[in-house]
């Protein structure tokens, strides 16, 4: 009779064990699903929350309008930067022929400022530029 | 006390209201200029996409100007100067101002561009009174950036200025 319950029990715990053992793949693939999907979303949640960032803080702009990332090819070839190829040197005693240099290049640079005229001009965005104005 | 209150509060508030609502109603904009603004939209938003263009161009044009004058030029010399134990009070204080204008410049640029990008997205055809209530926003901060445009192109003739004369002291 004792013999009979354990066998019982043990039979059982066998049933037990191989249920168990049967869940137990369906369940990892689950899991790894699960894993899997939620780290695709955190990917698309982190940079979404990274371009949001990148717009407000302006930076954008700041990128949009630097030399070389300008992105269309006929803004690419145009001259968008000042170019110089001196710089003076932090280092040396003061000389008089450096300082003739130093101005000469620093007259070219005033040059080019001078180029654009009445630099961001009200003109551009008045009622009559825009085609709006009351008359 | 509670029926006090409410005599005092009541015209308070009474006044607030009109006040608002006299707001509304003036708001010095020309009937005719919204009628245009709503007439011509698509015009208006392909003009500000043009500007915005071009504006961007100018910016990239102007900062490495202003990037290659305070690193090859500002800098250096007044830390020759340094070294040199010479004493160049307006040169140093050009050096201030040039630093302190490019940050503004920049922070100025920012936040024009970002009216200007909302003045682009408005709605003109069915709210030209919005829309150019954010255009007479975008001007402002246009013309800041004018200003300080202009005033570093100036401290750029100053720095010229200024060691054109030590160039005679030398």
């Amino acid at each position: 009779m004792a013999e009979e319950t354990k066998a019982n029990n043990t039979t059982k715990e066998v049933m037990v064990v191989a249920k168990n053992t049967t869940k137990k793949p369906d369940q990892g693939a689950r899991n790894l699903t699960i894993l899997g999907i939620s780290a695709i979303l955190l990917a698309i949640a982190a940079t979404g929350l990274e371009l949001w960032i990148y717009h407000e803080s302006g930076d954008i702009y700041l990128d949009r309008s630097r030399p070389g990332f300008l992105p269309d090819a006929d803004e690419a070839e145009e001259e968008t930067s000042v170019a110089s190829n001196y710089s003076y040197s932090e280092n040396g005693a003061l000389d008089g022929k450096e300082l003739d240099t130093y101005l000469q290049e620093l007259k070219k640079i005033e040059d080019l400022l001078g180029k654009i005229q009445n630099p961001y001009g009200a003109n551009a965005l008045s009622d009559e530029s825009l085609g709006i104005n009351a008359e | 006390m509670v029926i006090a209150l409410g005599c005092v509060s009541a015209p308070i508030f009474a006044s607030t209201v009109a006040v608002r609502a006299e707001e509304g109603d003036q708001d010095d904009i020309d009937p005719r200029v919204l009628d245009n603004v709503s007439q011509n939209c698509s015009s208006i938003k392909q003009a500000l996409r043009d500007l915005q263009r071009a504006d961007s161009r100018t910016r990239a044009y102007l900062g490495s100007a202003y990037e290659t004058v305070s690193r090859d030029f500002i800098t250096p010399l007044n830390l020759r100067l340094v070294k040199n134990n010479r004493v160049a009070t307006k040169l140093f204080e050009i050096q201030g101002d040039f630093s302190s204008k490019q940050s503004d410049f920049r922070t100025e640029y920012t936040a024009y561009m970002r009216e200007l990008e909302s003045l682009i997205a408005a709605n003109c055809q069915e709210h030209p009174r919005d829309f150019y209530r954010q255009l007479q926003k975008t001007r402002e901060h246009r013309a800041k950036l004018h200003n300080l445009s202009e005033d570093l192109n100036k401290l750029v003739s100053e720095q010229y200025q200024g060691v054109k004369t030590l160039r005679e002291e030398i």
